[in-house]
């Protein structure tokens, strides 16, 4: 319940931080809208029609009443409302990040369990190295090259675009690499201190088949933190889903907000920036309620 | 060369060696030696760091020399990594671009362990409230996404490199706080800190004279760690265009340049590429190596 004490200050600070950015920035919306052929009375009109008139602090507690309810203005260049944009966005953002996190749970934890069960081995070796290396690789470095071996030379998969599930396969499968070596990497780690506790001690003495105390005893706790780490990555996936699906030119949100910085429309970068501080705050309360659920010595931790 | 590449980097290590109170230089060696991969980590970080300061020497061409009739030439004898759609020499901005990593790396991770190192001890040293308040707003930081930000501070400030470390650094200093409140919070009811109070030093001093030098090797392990992942956070936004502009040999901005170009000459954006991906493994590897010797506990 802390984090939502102090979740909400945070989100409403973001809120201002990048308000008051948007303020500073340089050149005249107005222009932007009526462009360069106007008269001083039009445009004069035109801040009034927008409410660009009033104090600063004004237009802030407004712009703030109308976001909290989903109501985040007009975009400067198309002039469509920014949540229709986003919205209609969100769901390619959402399918792409999913799809990411799922498949690389998929991979990642029979690639940890293994690893950890034969540590040492090449095998756990080949592990780490791989995770390693994908953790030091750029996602959109990752991307271009798959997009030049499998869409350039190979020609298996389209390269740009979002008709249909092959065109889905490069975007998903740069976001996938990097958190399937991650997630294998937590498994491991977390496997190997689960393996030496006493109840899975227990669990081999009394002669239970290896399957089950490695799947029923062992694999049930060490997924705990990968649960939770569900909650953390999700902002950051989505993050890494900015570069990605500009990269593959994918229609998602993370695209809309790359075009909206370069064609310098603010009140869809606002949004945009504003949901995914909202989608934080909301992944880290969940994160903390679900660890809590989940594992018993954590909720008497907090309450003592 | 070699040898004075080695003099560059060796006082560093002589340095951190007396922080990590290991007494002799050849003892570290030796234990470092015994991790194979780190030393594969630490051969790269010595030789980029050869790379980036004999550049010019190094280098067969300036960065941001055009050749025009010699555009998009592929790898050769003469053009190393080929050439670009200006003629430039592909290796010798490669080459140049590992001063500008090396650089902003440092820089970033120099500006997210001071937010992150002061937030961690005053956290850990003066618990309650203070503690609840830092470590909460330490995880929501630490999950939002630092592209996101950055692009926010970029359309507002332009596009640039100082605004991309500052939007960077912003986002990415919770891994520092997280691991000093924890180191510090383990030595508050130590003796010699009880001493220190005893004897009515301040809060301010215990914490600066006390805390902070033994804490000192976990941030330097967690700096090397760190180094490399902002390398690839400011690539990225340099590779979006919104860091380094041309004609700086930005390995990302390099990248971008590339992607246009990735049917007609592959090679431009490949080469970069392979750079960053070989200069955060070497870090990664090194810092791996450094964390086992010095810090297991910070083992993830």
């Amino acid at each position: 319940m802390k984090k939502v004490l102090i979740g909400i200050p945070v989100v409403f600070f973001v809120s201002l931080f990048i308000f008051l950015l948007m303020q500073m920035m340089p050149g005249d919306p107005i222009r932007l809208i009526a462009g360069e052929r106007v008269t001083p009375q039009r445009i004069e009109e035109l801040r009034r029609s927008w409410g660009l008139d009033q104090p600063i602090y004004v237009q802030y507690f407004y712009w703030l009443s109308h976001v909290m309810v989903g109501d985040f203005g007009f975009s400067y260049v198309t002039r469509l409302p920014v949540s229709i944009l986003v919205w209609s966005r969100l769901p390619y953002t959402i399918e792409l990040t999913l799809t990411s996190l799922a498949l690389s749970y998929v991979l990642g934890i029979p690639i940890g369990v293994i690893a950890a069960l034969k540590r040492g081995t090449f095998l756990d070796d080949a592990t780490i190295g791989l995770s390693t290396f994908f953790y030091s690789m750029p996602t959109y470095w990752l991307g271009l090259m798959l997009m030049l071996t499998f869409g350039l030379y190979l020609r298996w998969f389209p390269v740009s675009g979002a008709s249909g599930f092959e065109s889905m396969t490069l975007p998903t499968l740069t976001l996938t690499l990097p958190y399937v070596a991650m997630s294998g990497r937590i498994v491991r780690t977390e496997m190997l201190d689960v393996l030496t506790e006493d109840y899975v001690r227990t669990a081999w003495a009394k002669g239970l088949p290896s399957r089950r105390v490695i799947l029923r005893h062992a694999l049930r706790n060490a997924l705990i933190p990968l649960t939770v780490m569900f909650f953390l990555d999700l902002p950051w996936i989505i993050g890494g889903a900015v570069i990605v699906e500009t990269v593959f030119a994918w229609p998602g949100m993370g695209s809309l907000l790359y075009k909206s910085v370069v064609r310098q429309d603010y009140p869809v970068v606002q949004a945009i920036v504003i949901i995914i501080a909202i989608l934080t705050v909301v992944c880290n309360i969940l994160g903390d309620i679900v660890s809590a659920f989940l594992d018993p010595r954590i909720r008497v931790e907090k309450e003592a | 060369m070699k040898a004075m590449g080695v003099e560059e980097t060796v006082p560093k290590e002589v340095e951190r060696k007396s922080m990590f109170k290991l007494t002799k230089l050849k003892e570290f060696c030796l234990l470092l030696l015994h991790y194979k991969m780190s030393c594969i980590g630490l051969l790269v970080v010595i030789g980029i760091t050869i790379l980036a300061t004999f550049a010019p020497i190094i280098a067969p061409k300036h960065f941001a020399k055009t050749d025009v009739p010699n555009k998009l030439q592929p790898p050769s004898l003469t053009y190393l990594f080929g050439t670009d759609v200006l003629g430039r020499d592909v290796f010798s901005r490669v080459v140049y671009g590992a001063q500008i990593a090396l650089w902003v790396g440092l820089i970033v991770v120099l500006v997210q362990a001071s937010i992150g190192i002061t937030l961690g001890v005053m956290a850990g040293y003066f618990n309650g409230k203070l503690d609840k308040i830092i470590s909460a707003f330490a995880d929501i930081v630490w999950s939002f996404p630092p592209v996101v930000l950055a692009l926010g501070i970029v359309m507002v400030l332009g596009p640039g490199i100082t605004q991309v470390v500052i939007a960077i650094a912003l986002t990415s200093w919770p891994t520092f706080t997280r691991v000093t409140r924890a180191k510090v919070q383990s030595m508050v009811n130590r003796e010699f800190v009880l001493a220190a109070r005893a004897v009515g030093e301040s809060d301010l001093s215990i914490m600066l004279r006390y805390l902070l030098p033994n804490i000192t090797s976990t941030n330097l392990v967690l700096a090397t760690l760190t180094l490399p992942a902002a390398i690839i956070s400011t690539t990225a936004l340099s590779f979006l265009g919104f860091g380094a502009q041309p004609p700086t040999p930005d390995w990302g901005a390099m990248l971008s340049e590339g992607a246009s170009q990735l049917v007609i000459a592959p090679w431009i954006a490949t080469f970069p590429g392979i750079f960053i991906v070989i200069t955060a493994l070497g870090f990664n590897l090194l810092g791996d190596g450094l964390r086992d010797l010095l810090d297991p506990k910070l083992r993830v």
